[in-house]
Order: C-alpha cells, then structure tokens, then sequence
C-alpha cells in the first residue's frame, strides 16, 4: 500500500504554493506537483475525494472547457465566423459550419443577416485548442437547452465560480427559481445568465430573478441558501 | 521587422544551453570570463569627459558634460548629478527612437546608483555659491552596438570618463555665474566603482553575458563594488528568479572579478 | 518622525527610533477583495504606508502585435498619489515609478504561470496613497495579494520586505527616517514556498558580508508577510488559519 500524507483538510481554503499532499495521490484540478508534493495553484477549497484531491477556486476568469453550455454575446461579424465574447480571457469565434444548416456563399451573404453584434446566443463549447483559441457551436443535437439566438429578456453576469451554487444540489436552486418566478433561466457555464419571464409582469419577474441570482453570488457561502432565498422571493413576488 | 526577440531567444536557447551542458560557452569563454575590453578616453572635445568602450561586440560612448545650475534646496551645498542612456536604433534592430524605455531607464539608474552611492565624486567640490549656484554632471551613455552586458559597459565608460573629466574655472561676478573654459582643473574622483553583471541560465551564473545569453537568461544580477571590495549597488532583473543558493556565490563571484576588471581598465587609462 | 535630529539611529540598548528591535517589523495589516470593478484587489499597511493593488486580466491585449502566442503579458504600473509623501509630487510616471514598475512586474511574474493564458495581459496596478519607505516592497506584497484573489493560477505568493544598514548594524524593514539617513537598503521579494528570490536591490555601502546578513534578515520578514498575506485571502472566505 503506497503512502501519502494529506497537509489540508477537506473544505479547508487553501492559497497558491500551499503544501497540500505528499506521496501517492492523484493530483487533479487546480494544483501542481513538484516530485510527490502536491501544491495549490488557486485560491480555493481543497477537495479531497479519496486520493483525488483538486482545488475548487474561489475566484477567477471562466476557462472554456468542451461540452460547455455558454451564454454568450456577438461581438463582431466576420467574413465566415462570429466573433462572441463568453467572459473568458479571449473572445470565442462561431464558424458558420457550426452555426447555419444550409450551405451558404460567403462572397454574397453577409453573415448579419442571421447573427449581429449585441445578439445574445446560448451555444456549446466544441473545442479549445492548446493556445486557449475556443471554438463554438449552435448546432449540437443533444443540447441541454434551444441553441442559437435568445430573445427578449435579460442577461444577467455573476462570477463564474459561482455557477454551481446558482444551479444547486442536482439543480434544486434553478428549478425553485424558475417555478416560484415562472421564468426561463439559461445558466452559461461562464457566469452569463439569461433569464426571460414566461407571464406578466415581464419585466418585474425579470428584475427580481437578477435580485435573487446577485444574491445567490453574495451569500454563495451560507447554508440553507435555497430555502431563505424560496421563502424571500415568495414575500417579494406580489404582483 | 525585427525578429520578435521571444522567437529568437527559442531559437537560441538550445544552442546556448548545449554549449553550457559540455561545460562551455555559446562564444567559448569560461563561465567567469569577461570579454576583452578597451578603453578610450577623451574621444569627444566639446563634452568636459568622454569614454568610448569596447567590451567585446559591445560598443559604447560616454560623454559627460557640466552645466551651471541651481543646488537642490535640501543639498545646498553640493553639486548635482544626473545619468541619462540612450538605446538609439542604430545600436540594435528591436531599439525604437522615441524617449527612454523602462530598459534604458533601468540602465540609467543602475549606473547612477553606481556613481553616487561609491560616492565617487565629491559633490561639494562641484558647489560654485552655496544654495545658489553649482556644476550639474550630466553624464549621458550612448549605446553604439549592443552585443549584451550594457551595464558593466555603461558603468566603466562612466567611471574612465568621470575620471578625465575637468571642470572649468568659475567664478561668480556680480550674482552671475562666469565660466572660463580655457582653465580647467580635474573633476576630484576617490573611488573606481566597477559593476559585475551575472546570467542565470539553467542555475549557472555566467559573467558578462553576451547578447546570445541575455536572450535566453533567466535572470540577471549587477554588483557594483568599490576599490575597497565593499557593494554599493545591487540590481536583480529579468523575469525568473534566483535560487537561494546561488546569490552568496554571485555576491563572492562579483566582488572577485570586480578587482580583476578594475586592473585591466586602469591600465588603460 | 523625531522634530530634531537625533544622534545615532540606535539606542545604547540596541532599539531603533520608533522602538522597534533590529529584527522586527513594522505592524502589517493586509486585505484581499478591497475594490469592486477589479479583477482581483488588495489593500496593505506597512508602518504608514497605504498601499491599493488591482489586478485586471487575463484580458484580450492590445494591440495585438504585443501579444505572446504562448503566454500571458504581465504589464505592471506602480504610482504615487500626489499627496503621498511631504513634498507634492508630481502626478504621472517618472523615472523611479518606471524603474520601479519594471523591477515589480519582473519580481512578480516567476510566480505566475502565464503560459496558461496566452495572447492575454494580466495588468496589475498599484497605488501608493501614503507612503513610509518600503513602498515598493509593500506593492510587490499588496500586488501579489491581488494575484491569487483575482484566481490566476500561481505557483506561489510573492512577499517582499527591505532590510537595511543604519548606525552599522543590520535592520528589518526601515522605516522612513532610517531609509533617509541610513547606511543602504536592500529591497528583496521572494516566493517564500522555495526561497527563490524575485526582486533584489541595494544601495548605499555594505561589505560583502553585511549584504548577505541583510538578504537574510530580509528574506525572514518575507516570511512574516508571506503568513499575513495568506491570512489575508483565507479571511476573505471566512476562515482563519
């Protein structure tokens, strides 16, 4: 039986060089190893599943990662690709093979016509090349949500390490949201979340489910977060 | 254009690292071996002091000239002293003109703290009227051709040039400053501060480096020493650092190479 | 700071002015998550110096020409408010704020791992709302503080901290009257997890010796702030070490 020895506790903050493991374990998300030692990279909290320990960071630009649902926001039109900003260190480009069924002829369609700057697009991450050069696509068949434009409603940014807490335990926090608020909530991957209200009054619906989502991100920490915020909404959703 | 100097510092990283894996350098020198230099003084009549360096490749003049000027209000009885570099295009293909950069900053300051904290020139003896008027030394390194190590060249064409630098005869007249340039006496000097640059690459230190080594070195350490062995100025630089160990041997290595280089240009003053 | 002046800088019982012993520190407070629009932000004291860092980044970088194809620029910008030290100074970069930039940014940056963010810039900015000597050492500290709290992937934190030479003996971290009329400063950062030094400086007049003394005694007050400033993020999220 190999040896190791855990430096941190499960839960526990840690910060970049700390000392986490020495010896046989397997080092995973947001650490790095120098011989058998086991350091952090990120703020965050230590992670210990077994053997396997990682960092969740508390902090942090998103890092497109493949087969993540993004929200994202058309920020230049080129000659054969979309240029879309996703909140990550560097915009994100939509190919036209990723984005349109048809067959188009790029020397006489200006790509405009279907997507614009300042449009709002719910997409799939498909690659990120080793140059963090990321590829999407509106196109996936198995997506968890309608890809391509969104319309109407509001766009609401939160921290993307943040995202988990907004879904929740098996998506408890998301669902309680949507019902008490009847609202469509897309949650990117990325900290960008649309929200458009399904019944009047549109707009106030709206308003207080970018509350409720500020709110999640605020007290992300606490405990019992879902149900405070179920029995606030409830006092608050007097239409 | 220019080759992006992180495409050309890849492209010679190997070659150098090769070279310091059989125990040699990339131009065949010892590790603590510094390339020949030559010293020429008073090169330029109009400047009060000049040097132009050879250190190997490396090129460079040093002019200094003294204007009248007003003491500062905190030192009011001495002279002032102010270095300036210029990294003009002619001397390499990534200078661009335009007004200093952090890296000719850098050099600057290095080579003053050199000047000033050795305590090399008296600034009293650079007082012409107390809080009113006094020489301001202006010594100004122009890099001609840059093959690496800019500071220990900077810093030794200063230090000759100071060294033949003679102040004209001044006198003030009626509240105003009259300067006979025909009667000169030498700038009084009491120290000889040489700097030793270092290289890191790949945990060895290297002195003197070469531009092919600067390209590729982790990091650089100048120690400026003083004919009593004592350090007045210490500059660490570059994006890496230094492991624990080799700074006690750089700060030896410096002091012992610094006697050594302090010899050969002498002799050539 | 004393209306006179005073004769030796340390007493006959070996104390400092502000009496301190040689070996000790400054009282340091640190901050992590001090500002809203930042990226990442820090807030350090260090005697009487205020001192802000900011990060932004990773963020596109432009022009584009600038940008590494396979790692991140680190741009770093420290700056002195006008009202920061006695005499007002004049707003905008001079040569020692340049210098000073240049040295934090290349003291900085062994810590990051900017290979995994290329064609970006990780801007750090530091302001130095008052200062007490060592404020460069304190940006350095403050800056790195701002580092992790923004989330850039570190392989540790960089502290930083100044010894110095004052009536002949050795001293940690001078304060602003022993910087003016002492022997020489030696301003040193270091990623305390190997000892790797990141930034050191000297000036004035040491023997070989007394440098290496000074590098010591530096590098044990790195170690002091390092433990502060891991304090420091671990407080941010509810948790004392």
């Amino acid at each position: 039986m190999p040896e190791y020895e855990l430096h941190v506790e499960d839960r526990e903050v840690v910060t970049p060089g700390e000392l986490l493991a020495e010896g046989q374990v397997v080092a995973s998300d947001g650490t790095y190893t120098e011989g058998d030692r086991v350091y952090s990279k990120v703020t965050g909290l230590a992670d210990i599943q077994g053997r396997t320990i990682r960092v969740i960071p508390l902090a942090g630009p998103y890092r497109p990662t493949p087969g993540d649902l993004v929200v994202g926001v058309v920020r230049e039109v080129r000659f054969s690709t979309w240029l879309v900003d996703i909140r990550a260190p560097l915009p994100a480009t939509l190919h036209v093979s990723n984005a349109l069924e048809e067959e188009v002829d790029l020397i006489e369609t200006d790509l405009s016509r279907y997507l614009r700057e300042g449009d709002v697009i719910a997409a799939v991450v498909k690659e990120v090349n080793p140059v963090q050069q990321t590829e999407l696509s509106i196109l996936e068949e198995d997506a968890p949500v309608r890809l391509g434009r969104l319309e109407g409603g509001r766009v609401v940014d939160i921290d993307p390490v943040k995202v988990p807490r907004v879904i929740g335990r098996e998506g408890s926090m998301i669902r309680m949201l949507k019902r008490e608020l009847e609202c469509d909530i897309i949650v990117g991957a990325n900290g960008r979340i649309y929200v458009r209200a399904r019944k009047e009054p549109k707009s106030r619906r709206e308003a207080l489910a970018a509350r409720a989502l500020r709110e999640i991100e605020r007290r992300s920490h606490l405990k019992g977060l879902t149900e405070w915020l179920r029995s606030n909404l409830r006092r608050l959703a007097r239409w | 254009m220019p080759l992006d100097q992180d495409l050309l510092a890849r492209l010679k990283r190997h070659e150098v690292l090769e070279a310091l894996r059989a125990g040699e350098r990339v131009d065949g020198r010892d590790f603590e071996e510094f390339r020949p230099i030559e010293l020429r003084t008073d090169v330029i009549s109009k400047a009060n002091g000049s040097a132009l360096i050879h250190l190997g490749n490396t090129q460079l003049v040093v002019g200094v000239k003294l204007e009248v000027g007003t003491p500062y209000p905190d030192t009011p009885d001495e002279g002032a002293l102010a270095v300036n570099a210029e990294l003009v295009p002619l001397a390499d293909p990534t200078f661009e003109p335009g007004p200093p950069d952090e890296n000719a900053i850098e050099l600057s300051r290095v080579v003053d703290r050199g000047i000033r904290e050795s305590e090399m020139i008296d600034l009293k003896s650079l007082c012409i009227q107390e809080g009113e008027h006094c020489w301001v030394t202006f010594v100004d390194i122009h890099v001609l051709d840059h093959d690496g190590n800019l500071f220990d060249a900077s810093l030794l064409a200063s230090v000759a040039a100071l060294h033949r630098t003679r102040v004209p005869r001044a006198e003030v007249v009626d509240d105003e400053v009259e300067v006979d340039e025909t009667e000169t006496t030498p700038l009084e000097v009491r120290d000889f501060p040489v700097s030793v640059t270092l290289a890191l690459v790949d945990e060895h230190l290297l002195v003197d480096p070469c531009l092919d080594e600067e390209v590729v070195m982790d990091a650089r350490v100048t120690v400026t020493v003083t004919e009593e062995g004592r350090i007045c100025a210490v500059q660490k630089g570059e994006r890496g650092s230094l492991p624990e160990h080799l700074l006690d041997d750089a700060i030896d290595l410096a002091v012992k190479k610094a006697e050594e280089i302090r010899r050969v240009v002498k002799a050539q003053l | 700071m004393p209306e006179e002046e005073p004769e030796r800088l340390i007493s006959e019982d070996g104390l400092r002015l502000d009496g301190r012993k040689p070996d000790e520190m400054r009282p340091i407070k640190i901050r992590a998550g001090v500002l809203k629009r930042a990226d990442g932000s820090a807030y350090v004291e260090v005697g009487a110096n205020r001192i802000v860092a900011a990060v932004y980044g990773p963020r596109e970088l432009h022009p584009r020409h600038k940008q590494k194809p396979d790692r991140a620029v680190v741009r770093f910008r420290y700056n002195m408010a006008p009202f920061s030290v006695d005499e007002r100074k004049r707003p905008g970069p001079d040569r020692r704020s340049i210098e000073i930039s240049k040295l934090s940014k290349e003291a900085l940056e062994p810590a990051i791992f900017t290979e995994y963010y290329p064609r970006t810039a990780i801007d750090i900015f530091v302001e130095v709302l008052q200062a007490d000597a060592g404020t460069r050492c304190a940006g350095i500290t403050a800056a790195s503080v701002a580092l992790a709290d923004a989330g850039i992937e570190m392989r540790d934190l960089v502290a930083a901290c100044a010894a110095g030479k004052v009536d002949g003996h050795i001293v940690l971290d001078p304060m602003y009257y022993e910087d003016g009329h002492g022997e020489a400063d030696v301003p040193l950062a270091m990623m305390p997890k190997e000892g790797e030094i990141t930034l050191l400086q000297m000036d004035g007049d040491m023997t070989p010796e007394e440098l290496k003394k000074a590098i010591r005694l530096a590098k044990k007050g790195c170690k002091i702030i390092y433990k502060e400033q891991r304090r420091a993020l671990k407080r941010k999220y509810g948790e004392e070490e």
